[in-house]
């Protein structure tokens, strides 16, 4: 019976298009254009609020997964790794496996290992274009120039 | 010619930075915390405009004052003054908020455009403003200089994006924007009037490295999480630094979106934002415009800034300045763009519109829709190289 979500910012859309944004008078131009992006920001929210559960769960795989492949990375000089856990029950917060991402580029990196080196590039390159798909459904709205021409 | 390090011992972390911004970049974690910024009313930038007119131009008088739109980092202001003769003159106000999306000072930016002036078309420095004096903000006064960004047929968008000029102007503009470009490499930084700008040393890493030592505190500051390409892409930055052989003033935000025609003749009559310019390779500044945010594409073929095809530019700039573009240089820099404006738009853009510390926080918000293009771009350019 009450209004979703998505009922209320379309609400919000239409009183910024239809009745706010034709009163605001031609000079004010830095009025109308965050009246314009505040619409186009609204749009962009319009469904998203329902997918957001499963696009953070999904981010946190793919970052799960990129820190396993570098560690087997780092296993192929025979380091041993500290023990992933990834196999464990209890969700790791994502800043911390990020950073654990990040230390483990930046060892390879450091460690003058060249095998450990080019190795490491494929797997953040997959996780760098899943993580570019996600987001550029995300952002469709935003008027970006497409991933045609990269 | 290129020297090299044992990449192993400098990591991106350990890259120094230019001496003219590191202080800046030390300044700004002191506001980090600040409360949310207000936004200059218009009747305080009366008050200060009146100040300023008084002190400077004291048979003139503001007749108005409006708020400008458009950009990412200043607020933006026309004054209309006239004098006692009836004669209109109109100044642009450009005065920081309390961050930026981009991390540099009015002092920089006065400086290169007092340096450009005469040289290029640039809008006259009226007034550098950073002690108070006249405007609650570090401001800078400019002379308004007619033109207009963008055709009047544009779609509505974020500066410079999906900007297309068509044949006409295209052919118009595409010699003024390239000669200009080179007349800027050309001058001699050696020799030129710069106090707020350090020089890195010829025929040495130092022109990269201090760009890497600059990004690279920058996203140190502003990540709330880290991205693990940008932390490969960071490495692979350092390990890969060019050697310059004769660093050159770079504007390096010179694209559609930041300068100044005249729709009917074609004529550039100023080139803007001139607020991250310094002194390095000119391959970062040729790469800049190769980028594909303001590519457009007409009939099938994509051309930078809608005005050259790929290597129609790398002709056309070696002819013009009588250097030799280096294609791994070249390509180096491309990374390097995408690596740098992947930190600012998603880690500055993100961390100021969080914070609330400027006057565009939407438009802030809006820059992160960049993201997927410049991860993609990353990518490709790594895989090619």
């Amino acid at each position: 019976m009450f209004l979703t979500i998505d009922d209320r910012l379309a609400c919000v859309s239409r009183a910024l298009e239809a009745v706010i944004i034709p009163a605001l008078p031609p000079e004010q131009m830095l009025a109308i254009e965050q009246a314009h992006l505040s619409v186009m920001h609204i749009r962009a929210l319009l469904g998203q609020a329902t997918e957001l559960s499963a696009a953070v769960d999904a981010e946190l795989q793919d970052a799960t997964s990129l820190r396993d492949q570098l560690c087997e990375v780092a296993e192929l000089q025979g380091e041993k790794p500290p023990h992933s856990s990834s196999s464990s029950s209890v969700p790791e917060p994502y800043e911390k496996i990020l950073a654990e991402v990040d230390n483990r580029i930046r060892q390879i990196s450091a460690n003058g290992d060249e095998q450990q080196w080019l190795a490491m590039r494929a797997p953040i390159i997959r996780h760098a274009r899943a993580r570019a798909q996600a987001e550029a459904y995300w952002f469709a709205e935003f008027g970006m120039p497409s991933l045609d021409n990269v | 010619m290129r020297a090299i390090d044992p990449p192993q011992k400098l990591g991106s972390r350990a890259m120094p930075i230019d001496p003219d911004l590191k202080g800046i970049l030390d300044e700004r974690l002191s506001v980090r915390n600040a409360a949310p910024y207000q936004p200059l009313l218009l009747s305080e930038m009366k008050e200060s405009v009146g100040l300023f007119l008084r002190d400077t131009f004291p048979h003139q008088e503001a007749v108005d004052v409006l708020r400008l739109g458009g950009g990412a980092s200043k607020e933006q202001f026309v004054v209309i003054a006239r004098d006692r003769e009836g004669r209109i003159e109109k100044y642009v106000v450009r005065a920081d908020p309390l961050e930026t999306v981009t991390v540099t000072n009015r002092r920089r930016e006065s400086e290169v455009l007092r340096l450009a002036h005469g040289i290029m078309p640039v809008p006259e420095v009226i007034c550098l403003d950073c002690d108070g004096r006249f405007f609650k903000q570090p401001t800078i006064v400019m002379r308004f200089v007619d033109g207009v960004t963008k055709p009047a047929n544009s779609p509505r968008g974020v500066t410079g994006i999906g900007v297309a000029f068509g044949s006409r102007l295209r052919d118009q503009l595409k010699t003024q924007f390239l000669d200009h470009l080179v007349a800027l490499h050309a001058i001699d930084v050696n020799t030129a009037p710069l106090k707020n700008f350090s020089v890195p040393s010829a025929n040495t890493h130092e022109a990269t490295s201090w760009q890497l030592g600059y990004w690279n505190e920058i996203w140190r500051q502003d990540a709330t999480e880290e991205v693990p390409i940008i932390s490969y892409v960071g490495e692979w930055l350092v390990r890969n630094r060019p050697v310059t052989e004769k660093p050159v003033m770079l504007h390096t935000d010179y694209r559609t979106g930041n300068f100044l025609f005249d729709e009917q003749s074609g004529a550039i009559t100023a080139i803007l934002d001139w607020e991250m310019a310094h002194v390095g390779d000119f391959h970062e500044e040729v790469a800049q415009i190769l980028q594909p945010t303001t590519a457009v594409r007409d009939a099938g073929v994509w051309r930078a800034n809608d005005m050259f095809e790929r290597q129609e530019l790398l002709d056309a700039y070696e002819a013009a300045s009588g250097r030799s573009i280096d294609a791994v240089t070249l390509r180096y820099y491309e990374l390097f763009w995408a690596y740098k404006v992947y930190i600012c738009t998603v880690g500055t853009a993100s961390s100021v519109a969080r914070a609330q510390h400027s006057h565009q926080d939407l438009v802030l918000a809006t820059l992160a829709g960049m993201s997927p293009l410049l991860l993609e771009r990353m990518c490709n350019l790594l895989e090619a190289a």
